[in-house]
């Protein structure tokens, strides 16, 4: 509860916001935010309502398409990565997403959008208690989970997690 | 923050560099490169236009204030703004490390590969194979490179990428087809990435990742060096002026200013006074019989240190496999027209082998001087480049039964058969 409302402050912080209000709903689960009079409910809302009031509309996706896409991430934050019951649901994650980003630089398009930004903030406990090894092991996932946390405030109260790798490492050249 | 004019010829990579800065910056960039406030090889010659830039060299820039800047990582530089040059001094060393790998790792191996496929310059299989594996080196290390990392530099777009994407623009467009870079698939990553940032997409336009592998266009190669069909003129004419102003391109790196034309001077002035009479051995060769009478007769005359004898052979076979004979005879007389102001001191005979849809074409000269005699004067070397020339030790005897044939139209070609003859005299 406690995480889930320090990443919507996150949030607020990252778009500028000033002060929000969060609430979670003890039967529901779901976030609400009160912001300058407006009450909104649920990760995907507030964060679309974050950004679109930032005038960072761009984040959400610029056309239909990439809109579409960006929702699907966002759905799959709340509905798989946030559901992640034990171990196996996280490999099966990473496993997935690592592959997924193996020829991709962001999650949809060229662009980092609101979908970079809220897998980066559901998935940062799980990839900050990985050891090094399963780190290089999803290192696609790793080289963007780097990227997107580098980003000019992203990272907010999260702490920065380590990747640099064992010099043993054949192949590995430092940052 | 920066802003002025921007000199340069349209679609110019190196130009890309600076406008693509200037559109991360907010610099306010004024291009000039288009007809007639532009047109390359006669603005940057102008008078005006070498007093502010004595070198003549595009891309050029002034700013507000009167201040010139050449050499386009200079101006991309002066344009950039703290995110594009580095933020400290580590990541400004390494921003400058990948701008100078762009040119003098990539540029120099992209350009020798994919210049031929464009027709802009003759192909050379040595060269050419040579540079894909220099390529494929630094792209290995590149791909290696990317693997852990979104940008070269740091997090944001740099002038490194800039500079290294805009090197392997036209690679990935012509010849990095899907099967070649397979193997480079974060390299692949970061250049769509790249290509697809706003600020990149509005400069360079949409790119297309080169399906087929291109080739060497012999055809266009043809077209635009002049070598083909006489009967054609007219329509050659505008794509050699393309050719020159491409060519100029690749020939001078930052385009440098042609050098300046040749003084009058005696052509052949290094060469030792020789005792060999040219116009007495045409008279012979075409008055008496070759065999008996003419080939003796210039054994005996001569002269080994004055003259050289050279083979040569037509290096497009390609074009001439799908030639018909009168088109490959009028090739040959093309290069002799174009070549007459030098037949006062070279003779030698050209054969066309085979038939229709299926000629070849070789032959040997013997000319004044131990060098390449196209070398001596620019007006000479419309076409010699669509030959290899080969330099014959006269002292061999597979020379003399070389310049035997020849001379004959008749003998051993191995599989070629000889269909014509042309004697340049």
């Amino acid at each position: 509860m406690a995480e889930q409302r320090n990443e919507i402050r996150s949030l607020a912080c990252f778009f500028n916001a000033g002060n929000v209000k969060v609430n979670i709903n003890s039967e529901t689960k779901l976030p609400c935010m009160q912001c300058n009079g407006t009450s909104v409910s649920g990760l995907m809302s507030i964060c679309t309502y974050l950004a679109t009031t930032a005038g960072k509309a761009e984040l959400v996706g610029k056309d239909a398409k990439s809109r579409a896409l960006v929702g699907q991430w966002l759905e799959y934050r709340v509905t798989e990565v946030d559901r992640c019951h034990g171990e196996k649901d996280d490999i099966n994650v990473f496993k997935e997403l690592n592959s997924y980003l193996s020829t991709r630089t962001y999650f949809v398009g060229q662009q980092f959008s609101l979908a970079d930004l809220l897998l980066y903030y559901g998935l940062h406990t799980k990839v900050n208690g990985l050891t090094y090894e399963e780190k290089e092991k999803y290192l696609h996932l790793s080289r963007w989970f780097d990227h997107v946390q580098r980003l000019q405030n992203t990272r907010q109260h999260l702490t920065e997690v380590t990747f640099s790798l064992n010099r043993l490492y054949a192949g590995y050249i430092p940052h | 923050m920066a802003s002025g004019t921007l000199y340069t010829y349209p679609e110019n990579t190196r130009a890309y560099k600076i406008q693509i800065a200037a559109g991360y910056s907010g610099a306010q960039l004024t291009v000039v490169q288009d007809p007639p406030a532009f047109k390359f090889g006669e603005t940057n010659k102008s008078a005006e236009f070498l007093k502010k830039f004595p070198l003549g060299k595009v891309p050029a820039f002034e700013n507000g204030s009167g201040d010139t800047l050449f050499e386009s990582n200079a101006i991309a530089y002066y344009v950039s703004n703290e995110q594009l040059r580095g933020t400290d001094d580590l990541s400004k060393a390494q921003v400058q490390m990948f701008v100078n790998l762009a040119d003098n790792e990539i540029e120099p191996a992209a350009s020798t590969w994919v210049f031929p496929t464009l027709g802009v310059v003759q192909y050379n299989k040595q060269q050419t194979e040579k540079a894909k594996e220099t390529l494929k080196a630094v792209l290995g290390f590149l791909n290696e490179y990317l693997k852990t990392r979104t940008f070269l530099v740091g997090e944001r777009v740099t002038l490194a990428d800039i500079s290294v994407g805009c090197q392997l623009l036209g690679a990935y467009k012509q010849v990095l087809d899907v099967n070649f870079r397979k193997e480079f698939v974060h390299l692949n990553r970061w250049f769509v990435t790249l290509v697809n940032q706003p600020e990149v997409k509005a400069i360079v336009g949409e790119v297309t990742l080169c399906e087929k592998m291109a080739q060497f266009d012999s055809k266009k190669y043809a077209e635009l060096s002049g070598g083909s069909k006489k009967e054609k003129k007219p329509k050659v004419e505008k794509p050699k002026a393309e050719k020159k102003a491409k060519k100029e391109v690749v020939d001078d790196e930052d385009d440098e200013p042609p050098p300046p034309p040749k003084p009058k001077v005696d052509l052949f002035a290094d060469c030792p006074k020789s005792d060999f009479d040219m116009d007495a051995w045409k008279r012979c060769y075409s008055n008496k019989d070759t065999e008996t009478e003419a080939l003796p007769y210039f054994w005996d005359k001569f002269d080994k240190e004055g003259y050289s004898i050279w083979h040569c052979e037509y290096n497009i076979p390609e074009y001439l496999k799908e030639n018909m004979v009168y088109q490959t005879c009028n090739l040959v007389a093309g290069f002799f027209q174009r070549t007459e102001k030098m037949v006062k001191n070279a003779f030698g005979n050209v054969l066309i082998f085979g038939e229709d849809k299926d000629t070849a074409l070789q032959g040997v000269f013997f000319w004044k001087g131990q060098s390449l005699i196209f070398e001596r004067c620019e007006d000479w070397q419309v076409d010699y480049q669509s030959y290899n020339w080969t330099k014959l030790d006269p002292e061999t005897a597979e020379t003399k039964r070389m310049v035997k044939k020849f001379f004959m139209w008749e003998g051993d070609f191995g599989p070629l058969k000889v269909n014509q003859g042309k004697t340049y005299k």
